[in-house]
């Protein structure tokens, strides 16, 4: 091997060792059916309030408007009215921070119009400080509900982080808590879809 | 020719935009998380309001639209209910509503900001748009830092233009039909005895200029109608008396329109509870003469035969007389186990004798039950009774107790005054005698006594006798009964 072949495969080298480390990203994304949902085409669905288990303050209400907002966008779901859904808990007397039984998801269920109803836990929230950059974290679960029956259909974890994506050096990274946000949202909704829900219209 | 048809064209194109972004936008004031839950931000309303101005498109003022969120009681952000939704078209004449949410807005570590934009069609309350970003400082790398965003002043501009920059070319103003909407649903009480009155109010709003309601109707079971009254504008309420069957029926608002349609509302299910709770009281103690006796301590455990959700319920604990000791009460379930101290309420001992302890509970269609224990408190230790009497060759000494309470455990020790030990016995039986061999007639020293009694309570007793002699004195001591002197006659 002479030093011209050498050093191509050097260079050669080191892009696949670049490469490979970019492609060392840890989606956790697990989905759990309990029952297969029957129904047609997810066409509206309504968010219950979701539960901040992180420190970060108001992580709940940022995953909670990035999702819903991304439910609309790529899946051309129309998710009902946050207002109406505050209403209906207060009618029932149900706590933010409380799943409502399967009798008052039903009455939610019924009075938004909806195929389903969507609660969510955000267990980690937070941007840690990597080298120069920050690093955002997140990881969550969330329980889908049939709205007529009440019961649990499937239920999903998923977990990221910024750094999950980085492609080459700093190329890549997510650097804010809502982009991934965003990113997470759209991974579930996809690997809904994936899993057998039918996107609305199809 | 060409030329024409390519001005014709663009006119038409023109024409055909101007039409389109010729609507109205309310735009309500930014929520901003990163300042709380109730954070506002009215640089970033501002911002969007003349950027979409830009667009041609006809924004509220803000002072209108705080105007409407104060008559309205609107304390929140970021979202409305549907109900508001309609009301804005009505009251401020908007087709659509911009929605804004601050995810984040940050300088440190690294300045960055986040946003959430959504775009509701006022005429029947449907997202019609919606954008979601967020950019940080690291985000943006210029050829030689050239332009890059200093602090969140500088990068909520980029962030805001971008999102907008998908603002849809063409709005259509009218949606769907408006829906009618449930504004409010009440059904009372959920869980009721049979013959019980069960009420249902509704308060619904229809859709203006939409298909009219011929009948509110409310549905029980599977095929049982009422027509609801109408006590004030769309609001509607029924009262029906349970039937006497247990179970659990579904309650639905049926909304029948003059066009045929038939709108159903599950309202909820409502609970015929016919049975009683049932339940009964455990308590821990010494069984004694046909009671639960105990010294001081006495825990109290509930037994569920079947166990179910309770209203409310409450414990004391009486006197034979009827007067209450003690006693708690509560919303909700019941504790586990309650202990019973042998205090009165006011904090100081109850004296010894018989006590009821009374539970009643009521389940959520208040049938309720009660449930009673009788218990003996006895918290003062055993009397130990010492007698002694002079037999042929030894002193008699017989230990007993008054007490109506076994003892457990007994212990006598018999010593010189100076505390040389004579003798020790012990035993859980009595009455008992113990026999003391007699001292020496040339010992001058006093016998004495040290007597410890343990009830099967576990109330303990020592009593120290210093002359036991004394005692035989004293029964020597005793006046004969008075001998009759003379004959008495009979009549």
């Amino acid at each position: 091997m002479n030093f011209a072949q050498f050093r191509y495969f050097f260079i050669f080298l080191l892009v696949a060792l670049l490469l490979g480390v970019s492609s060392c990203t840890s989606s956790r994304l697990s989905l759990e059916k309990k029952n297969v949902y029957e129904g047609e085409s997810i066409c509206s669905v309504a968010l219950l309030p979701f539960i901040n288990g992180s420190r970060f303050e108001q992580g709940n209400l940022i995953m909670q408007r990035v999702f819903a907002a991304e439910l609309t966008r790529i899946a051309g779901i129309e998710v009902a009215s946050e207002g109406d859904v505050q209403n209906i808990y207060r009618e029932l007397r149900i706590y933010p921070n409380q799943l409502p039984s399967i009798e008052q998801i039903r009455v939610l269920g019924s009075r938004l119009d909806v195929q389903l109803v969507i609660s969510g836990r955000i267990t980690e929230m937070e941007e840690k400080m990597g080298d120069n950059y920050v690093n955002p974290v997140l990881d969550l679960t969330l329980q889908v509900y049939d709205a007529k029956s009440g019961q649990t259909m499937w239920s999903t974890y998923h977990r990221r982080e910024g750094a999950d994506y980085r492609k080459v050096m700093h190329f890549g990274l997510v650097n804010t808590v809502t982009q991934l946000s965003r990113i997470i949202a759209d991974e579930i909704i996809e690997e809904w879809f994936a899993e057998g829900m039918k996107q609305c219209g199809k | 020719m060409k030329r024409f048809l390519i001005i014709t064209l663009l006119t038409m194109t023109t024409l055909i935009a101007s039409y389109a972004q010729a609507v109205t936008v309310a735009v309500f004031p930014v929520e901003d998380l990163s300042e709380g839950r109730n954070g506002v931000n009215f640089t970033l309303t501002d911002f969007l309001q003349q950027n979409l101005q830009e667009k041609g498109i006809e924004v509220i003022p803000t002072d209108r639209v705080i105007s409407f969120m104060s008559r309205n009681r609107i304390r929140w952000l970021g979202f409305l209910g549907t109900s508001h939704i309609y009301q804005v078209r009505d009251d401020l004449g908007a087709d659509f509503i911009l929605f804004g949410t601050v995810s984040q807005r940050q300088e440190l570590p690294l300045a960055a900001f986040g946003m959430v934009l959504t775009l509701v069609r006022a005429s029947d309350a449907r997202t019609v748009w919606t954008e979601v970003g967020g950019m940080s400082k690291a985000d943006i790398s210029n050829f030689l830092a050239i332009d890059e965003p200093e602090s969140i002043d500088d990068l909520f501009p980029v962030l805001a233009q971008q999102l907008l920059s998908s603002w849809p070319d063409v709005l259509e103003v009218t949606g769907q039909n408006q829906c009618i909407v449930v504004e409010t649903s009440r059904l009372s009480s959920q869980h009721v005895k049979p013959g019980d009155e069960v009420s249902c109010s509704v308060k619904i709003r229809p859709p203006a200029g939409g298909e009219a309601i011929s009948q509110v109707l409310l549905r029980i079971g599977e095929d049982n109608y009422l027509d609801m009254v109408q006590v004030s504008p769309n609001s509607y309420t029924v009262f029906w008396s349970a039937p006497d069957h247990e179970g659990i029926l579904p309650v639905s608002l049926v909304l029948r329109c003059q066009s045929g349609r038939t709108l159903v509302f599950f309202v909820g299910n409502y609970q015929i509870d016919t049975h009683s709770p049932k339940l009964s009281l455990k308590v821990v103690g010494k069984k004694v003469n046909n009671f639960i006796a105990f010294n001081g301590r006495l825990p109290i455990t509930p037994i569920w035969q079947d166990p179910e959700p309770l209203s409310h319920w409450s414990l004391f604990i009486q006197n034979m007389g009827g007067q209450v000791m003690a006693g708690t009460e509560n919303k909700g379930s019941l504790p586990n186990r309650f202990v019973w101290k042998g205090q009165r309420a006011d904090g100081h001992k109850a004296e010894d004798g018989i006590y009821e302890i009374v539970l009643k509970v009521w389940d959520r269609a208040n049938n309720a039950t009660v449930s009673t224990q009788t218990v003996f408190l006895k918290s003062t230790p055993p009397i130990p009774v010492i007698n002694a009497v002079v037999g042929n060759d030894s002193l008699i000494v017989t230990l007993d107790s008054e007490d109506e309470i076994p003892v457990d455990y007994w212990s006598a020790e018999i010593l010189y005054s100076d505390g040389e030990v004579l003798l020790q016995s012990q035993g859980a039986d009595l009455p008992v005698d113990i026999l003391i061999p007699f001292p020496s007639p040339s010992d001058s020293r006093k016998l004495e006594a040290i007597v410890c009694m343990k009830d099967v309570l576990g109330n303990k007793v020592q009593k120290k006798i210093d002359d036991l002699m004394q005692l035989v004195n004293i029964e020597d001591d005793q006046p004969e009964p008075a001998k009759q002197q003379e004959w008495v006659p009979e009549f």
